[in-house]
């Protein structure tokens, strides 16, 4: 799928064409740096006082960069796709090639990032059990009940919570089962034809 | 431990296991080497030797074969004496090997007799202690026919077993308190215990269940709930009833007691769901299995089993029940693969040790 960018964007990225490799590599390397931790003021006019721009347009072009980076990296494009996305600007093949190699290589740090972005659900990290038998309690001595003491960690925004729970053997058994039985889906006929065809 | 003189033996290894002190002690020693020699060390409040019908074969058995024969046969002694008040048997057995893989430890030896030996001792040395004298006391006033008739203590019994296994209301037996009189007992269940005079009758139910309920704790015979009633005057008659009723609902009572406790969160049942997580707005193609997890848990704890007309109809009107809860998660497919190698491996290792057992 070939990013489309717009005349805006082309523009922005014109800028590139005329500077040298390692200028380029460091434009790409702020442009990544910004996606990872956002703007750094101080490079900025650094690059601006020493490639002889104004700051507005060094700005522009690394947040032109980052863009493409990110909608890339969101859409999971692949190469020859990315490859003709720079095509379309216009740049030389070298560039193009030394850009995708780029791309490619920090392509599932920036997924991650986006990831991360997204809400979560509470997630299961970790069980415990224990085995006991219960032998008395106030209301009544000489018993010789088992029973499973389990604690879930589930860990919710950052923050880990645990929940203690009780069961017996049936119930847990009961409960081994039905989960094993839900793994066994993906396994299925129809899961993997689904999975199969989304692509 | 054994002292060289008594025991004769040498290179002992011996294991001592002591019970509360009013049941039976057993002392064990297994000799390393050929002669695998088994001292037995019973201690009873009483030593009467006609109770001791521990006989051991003198034949070449392995631990194994006498541990059953213990459990199933009489087995003969081969020695016995005496001294300060314990018995000791000594049993010996030639066995080929020094030590073979088959013979059972020493531990299920030991607890092996102590079966027996408790068998017969299920009731000594438990007392009803517990009970405050105002209890005791209170369980007189229903002894005698002149001050409480023979109806209404039908009436009583039956109202108080019902109370306690749950089939009816405390309100059948006692009334309701009603504005400013004290106790209304204008019950119809229970014509001939209004009757009598409020107080008494409350004496005596309070009396009443809380000794069914003491002796169903510590999970006493009929013989001994005889006994505390025979011993506060009641008539013999009325003590037989009452037995004779405790014997039978004995574990109808003690599955109600053992359910009058507090608990965490149980596990009753659980759902899932499996979906394809495939776009979010901050990415696309994330094409991965997602599993959403949802544990019922049940959070009622019965501290109390009688309940009042009052609660009952509040249960009945729907108010919401927060008894009830979900533990829900999500998981990938490792996390859930994790989860579920977990609980597998705890079932097994109770189906482990129930086999071991």
């Amino acid at each position: 799928m070939i990013i489309l960018l717009e005349d805006k964007h082309k523009e922005d990225l014109q800028f590139i064409k005329e500077q040298p490799t390692e200028v380029i590599a460091e434009f790409v390397r702020i442009s990544i740096e910004f996606l990872r931790r956002g703007a750094n003021v101080k490079l900025y006019s650094g690059a601006s006082k020493s490639l002889r721009v104004p700051v507005a347009q060094v700005e522009a072009v690394v947040e032109g960069l980052s863009w493409l980076f990110a909608e890339a990296s969101r859409l999971l494009v692949n190469e020859e796709d990315f490859l003709a996305t720079l095509t379309i600007l216009g740049f030389s093949p070298e560039l193009n090639a030394q850009i995708t190699e780029l791309y490619i290589s920090h392509r599932s740090e920036i997924r991650t990032i986006q990831s991360q972005l997204s809400f979560d659900l509470p997630h299961y990290k970790d069980l415990n059990w224990r085995f006991d038998v219960q032998l008395s309690s106030r209301s009544l001595r000489n018993q010789v009940t088992p029973l499973f003491t389990l604690c879930f960690n589930i860990e919710d925004n950052g923050e880990t919570k645990k929940y203690y729970v009780e069961s017996d053997y049936t119930n847990l058994k009961h409960l081994a089962d039905e989960l094993d039985n839900a793994l066994r889906e993906t396994k299925s006929t129809h899961s993997r034809r689904i999975m199969r065809n989304i692509k | 431990m054994i002292s060289p003189e008594v025991s004769g033996m040498k290179d002992c290894a011996c294991w001592c296991f002591e019970q509360e002190h009013e049941c039976p002690r057993a002392m064990i020693g297994v000799n390393r080497g050929y002669i695998q020699t088994v001292l037995v060390r019973v201690t009873r409040r009483s030593c009467d030797e006609s109770h001791l019908s521990l006989v051991i074969h003198e034949d070449q058995l392995s631990l194994p074969l006498l541990y059953n024969t213990l459990l199933h046969q009489p087995i003969l002694m081969t020695h016995k004496w005496r001294m300060d008040a314990s018995v000791f048997l000594q049993v010996s057995t030639v066995t080929d090997e020094p030590e073979s893989s088959e013979l059972i430890s020493p531990a299920q030896f030991v607890y092996g007799i102590l079966g027996i030996l408790c068998g017969s001792d299920r009731n000594s040395g438990i007392e009803m202690q517990d009970l405050p004298q105002s209890v005791v006391k209170g369980v007189a006033s229903f002894s005698s026919s002149k001050e409480f008739p023979d109806a209404a203590f039908r009436e009583l019994i039956e109202g108080s077993f019902g109370v306690l296994l749950n089939k009816s209301s405390e309100e059948d037996i006692l009334g309701t308190l009603e504005g400013i009189s004290f106790i209304d007992l204008t019950s119809i269940a229970a014509p001939n215990l209004s009757k009598l005079d409020a107080i008494d009758v409350k004496r005596a139910y309070g009396s009443l269940v809380s000794l069914i309920l003491e002796a169903a704790k510590i999970n006493a015979d009929a013989s001994l709930v005889k006994e505390v009633l025979t011993q506060e005057g009641v008539d013999a008659k009325r003590v037989e009833t009452l037995s004779k009723l405790y014997n039978d609902t004995r574990t109808a009572l003690r599955t109600t007691l053992a359910s009058t406790t507090f608990h965490l969160p149980q596990v009753i049942g659980v759902d899932w769901r499996l979906d394809y997580y495939m776009k979010s707005n901050t990415q696309e193609k994330i094409n991965l299995p997602l599993y959403t997890v949802s544990i019922d848990l049940d959070k009622t704890t019965h501290t109390t089993q009688i309940q009042t007309r009052e609660e009952e109809n509040a249960e009945e009107s729907g108010r919401t029940d927060a008894s009830k809860d979900k533990l829900t998660f999500s998981c990938n497919q490792d996390q859930l693969t994790d989860l579920v190698t977990k609980l597998r491996d705890a079932v097994k290792q109770l189906e482990r040790t129930h086999n071991t057992l």
